[in-house]
């Protein structure tokens, strides 16, 4: 029933961006990621916007929803503008306050930096909003998969993690019926010192662990008796496959890449 | 201790997209020491119900009285630690709460916390065990040691040893074999006859509700679908029907045979044998 | 067919015997069930067919090959398992990938899975639901995506092993006539591990089990028309309509065939009604 509250915030839709394979979006972002630390000019600023922009559209996400679901990250990036002017003092000094001064290259960095932070969480936030954990994860699976020659436990990795994901509402619930519960036997979470709290938990965290380790057991043989043996001969349903769109999506981003390139030098 | 709802309605997530209203305008009364069942298919809301019965969940509007306690609370002087004392829950599954390092110290965490003097608390503790019907031996034990059943007994006795007035039990039988369910459901009226606690049961076994309860509330969707006398409420069986309950067996029985053969047998709390003369006598009186 | 052979368990050397010495033959296409109370050991004869759990004495025949560590994998395959807790067995995030699990594990093709798996949640009626996250879903209807779940990869024995315990009556109902449905539609060995005797009843033959032993054995209508008594005694109290009928006998009525239901009652007492 809590499930809307897990981070990530799914939202299932049926845009351009929804419809992309999630191993371009996982791609696409990883790089893109690395090249905006490369921006040293307005112009590459406006060209790496733009394209956040165009992102946003084509996810038909709509815009205060994810200006909402980026809300905790405000303060690192109103953070990093306050550090980033306050540490550097280079070039004019355009402000003065007692010690306190502001710095026009100060400014500049400050500006760039937390403009870059709020375009990498913008994009981080639209892959979650985009693709369904489990995409994510198959997407993982397939590009970590050369590792697996090396005898990384790949497979297992992912099927960790999509069992992880399937039980985070049922483990959500769990909390709430057992806080509830013990609450009912007169624990108070909510008034008392520190160390009141903290002990508070313990009748909480007891119950949620022992209740997880039995499911975990339960899982473990409802999967045996199924006849999983491991990651070896498996086949899968969930297939991953680009199409057309990929290609559109992969020709745009190259398109941008090189405006970039061209702009630096 | 009487409890009153007064036109409550609860609303989880309100204002999101996930809005759901588990209650609408729910209204009845419940006077002290009465025992009463909850019944509803699955969904309808008994839960929801339940939990504002000691104020984990205040009403979105409307009233709930437990006692002297007015929900929601609108003055800081009262504090739901003193109502969670009054009115005990079980839980479904109320053995997954079980966390401390002994049975003893589970069964006491409650008492415990709602400041029961030190002085008392063996004394609590060896009542509570031979109410639930625990071995003595097993209180030094690890609560997680124990079976299943025991460990459900632990749980109830934990409910119990802060002696409430208004004891409710959510499905307290749920997934025990047919002796352990008797002889627990009888733990639960001979508490109910002796001590005159207010008992509120919900429960998917309709012959439970039958045999235990003065008073029924039938909820469906949220909203009080019927209430009044068990056998009242069986006798009308389509009503029933639509709520997605079935009947208790041996009110069916009577309702069949009473159509079958035309007979005006009324359920009286008899037994099948003495159901079986009933059936004869009158079955003669018709041939004759 | 199942069979065991003097097969003893217990969990440690130290413990008591928590399956005794148990001598016991399952026929091909039989509905059994097992009953007993909690801590018999009926779970446990569940989990030693499947080789969960290894048995330290004696034989067990599945199929007419015998259990061995070595050939565990093979035999499992013939096994199908539904569980108590409907949460803690759904492997997939939607009910489609659940049911795909079992079917990945054997390296089915794609295209193949995809038919399967519409075609068994046809037979379950839960088509509709076919890409429901399990969050959205009640017990019952988990159960029944467990029962297709197992179902889909065609065992020649499906055990429930105490499936309805955590469900509501009308779930349970339900479930229980799915299960009926199914065996109708294309029989398999059924083993039902509960301790309610209202779905045993539904079962060929009902075995009941007591500290890892048979104690009775025999089709419902033999046990209630002989054992009534000693039902009783093991902690298993008849349900209402057979006590009906009980009481009926002690008044001089002779019910034949012993009814087991409402129906079967209700007709009894009919012909004895055109009689008089």
């Amino acid at each position: 029933m809590k499930s809307w509250l897990v981070i990530g915030q799914y939202l299932p839709g049926n845009s351009f961006i929804h419809r992309l394979d999630p191993r371009t979006k996982l791609i696409i972002i990883f790089s893109f990621v690395c090249v905006l630390f490369f921006a040293n000019h307005w112009t590459g600023y406006l060209l790496f916007t733009t394209f956040t922009i165009v992102s946003i559209v084509l996810s038909k996400v709509s815009v205060p929803f994810l200006l909402k679901g980026i809300t905790p990250v405000w303060f690192f990036i109103v953070l990093t503008f306050f550090l980033h002017i306050l540490i550097t003092k280079e070039g004019e000094i355009l402000w003065e306050l007692g010690w306190f001064q502001v710095y026009e290259a100060g400014l500049q960095r400050s500006i760039e930096i937390s403009w870059r932070l709020l375009i990498l969480v913008v994009f981080t936030s639209l892959l979650t909003l985009t693709t369904a954990p489990m995409e994510i994860t198959d997407a993982l699976e397939s590009l970590l998969g050369p590792l697996k020659r090396w005898n990384l436990p790949i497979h297992e990795l992912a099927l960790m993690m999509s069992i992880s994901l399937r039980f985070i509402p049922t483990l959500m619930d769990e909390t709430e019926r057992i806080s509830k519960a013990q609450a009912s036997r007169g624990v108070d979470l909510k008034s008392g010192t520190l160390k009141d709290r903290m002990y508070a938990f313990i009748p909480l965290l007891i119950p949620l662990f022992i209740g997880a380790f039995k499911r975990a057991e339960d899982l473990a043989t409802a999967m045996e008796v199924r006849g999983y043996q491991g990651g070896e001969g498996r086949t899968k349903l969930r297939a991953l496959q680009f199409s057309n769109l990929d290609i559109i999506a992969a020709i745009g981003y190259v398109i941008v890449l090189i405006l970039f390139i061209y702009i630096r030098q | 201790m009487e409890i009153t709802f007064k036109e409550v309605s609860y609303t989880y997530y309100p204002n999101t997209p996930y809005e759901k209203k588990a209650l609408h305008n729910v209204s009845f009364h419940i006077p002290s020491g009465a025992f009463v069942v909850i019944v509803g298919a699955t969904g309808s809301g008994k839960s929801t119900l339940l939990q504002h019965m000691n104020g984990l969940l205040q009403p979105s509007s409307g009233k709930v009285s437990i006692g002297d306690y007015q929900l929601p609370i609108t003055s800081k002087k009262v504090s739901l630690k003193e109502l969670r004392k009054r009115v005990g829950i079980a839980f479904q599954f109320p053995e997954h709460q079980l966390f401390d390092e002994t049975v003893r110290e589970d069964i006491l965490f409650g008492p415990k916390n709602f400041g029961i003097p030190e002085k008392d608390m063996e004394h609590r503790l060896q009542e509570v065990i031979h109410l639930v019907g625990l071995d003595e031996e097993l209180i030094e034990r690890s609560p997680f040691e124990l079976s299943g059943g025991q460990m459900r007994k632990v749980a109830i006795a934990g409910v119990l040893a802060s002696k409430p007035d208004v004891l409710v039990l959510d499905e307290p039988t749920a997934g025990l074999d047919p002796i352990s369910r008797v002889e627990m459901m009888e733990l639960f009226s001979s508490l109910h006859r002796l001590e005159n606690i207010t008992t509120i049961l919900v429960t998917h076994h309709m012959e439970d509700a039958l045999k235990y309860a003065d008073y029924m509330i039938v909820l469906s969707n949220g909203r009080i679908h019927s209430k009044g006398k068990p056998v009242d409420i069986f006798n009308n069986q389509d009503a029933l029907k639509e709520v997605q309950l079935l009947l208790p067996e041996s009110i069916d029985m009577f309702h069949k045979l009473n159509q079958t053969f035309d007979l005006n047998l009324s359920y009286r709390g008899q037994s099948p044998f003495d159901l079986a003369k009933e059936i004869i006598s009158s079955l003669g009186e018709d041939s004759s | 067919m199942i069979k065991f052979q003097d097969v003893s368990f217990r969990y440690r050397d130290t413990d008591a015997w928590v399956i005794d010495s148990l001598n016991l033959t399952i026929k091909e296409n039989q509905k059994v069930a097992i009953i007993g109370k909690n801590g018999s050991g009926k779970s446990t004869i569940a989990k030693l067919i499947s080789g969960l759990l290894l048995h330290e004495l004696g034989h067990i025949y599945v199929e007419n090959d015998q259990l061995t560590p070595e050939n565990l994998l093979d035999i499992r395959k013939k096994i199908g398992m539904v569980f108590q807790n409907p949460e803690n067995q759904f492997v997939g995030m939607t009910v489609k990938e659940d049911i795909a699990f079992g079917l990945e594990n054997r390296g089915v093709k794609r295209e193949v899975m995809l038919e399967k798996i519409v075609d068994i949640l046809e037979q379950v009626s839960m088509l509709e639901y076919i890409d429901r996250e399990p969050q959205h879903l009640s017990g019952g209807q988990k159960q029944r995506i467990a029962i297709a779940s197992a179902m889909v990869l065609e065992p020649k024995i499906l055990i429930l092993d105490e499936a309805t315990s955590m469900l509501d009556p009308v779930g349970r109902k339900e479930m229980m006539s799915l299960v009926e449905t199914l065996h109708n539609r294309k029989p398999f060995t059924l083993l039902m591990i509960t301790h309610e005797l209202n779905e045993a009843i539904l079962a060929d033959r009902i075995i009941v089990i007591e500290k890892g032993k048979v104690v009775l054995d025999g089709t419902p209508r033999e046990l209630f028309t002989h054992h009534n008594h000693a039902l009783d005694e093991l902690g298993f109290p008849a349900p209402y309509t057979i006590q009906l009928a009980k009481g009926l006998e002690k008044n001089g009525f002779s019910l034949e065939p012993f009814p087991l239901d409402q129906e079967e009652l209700i007709s009894a007492l009919w012909k004895l009604h055109l009689k008089r």
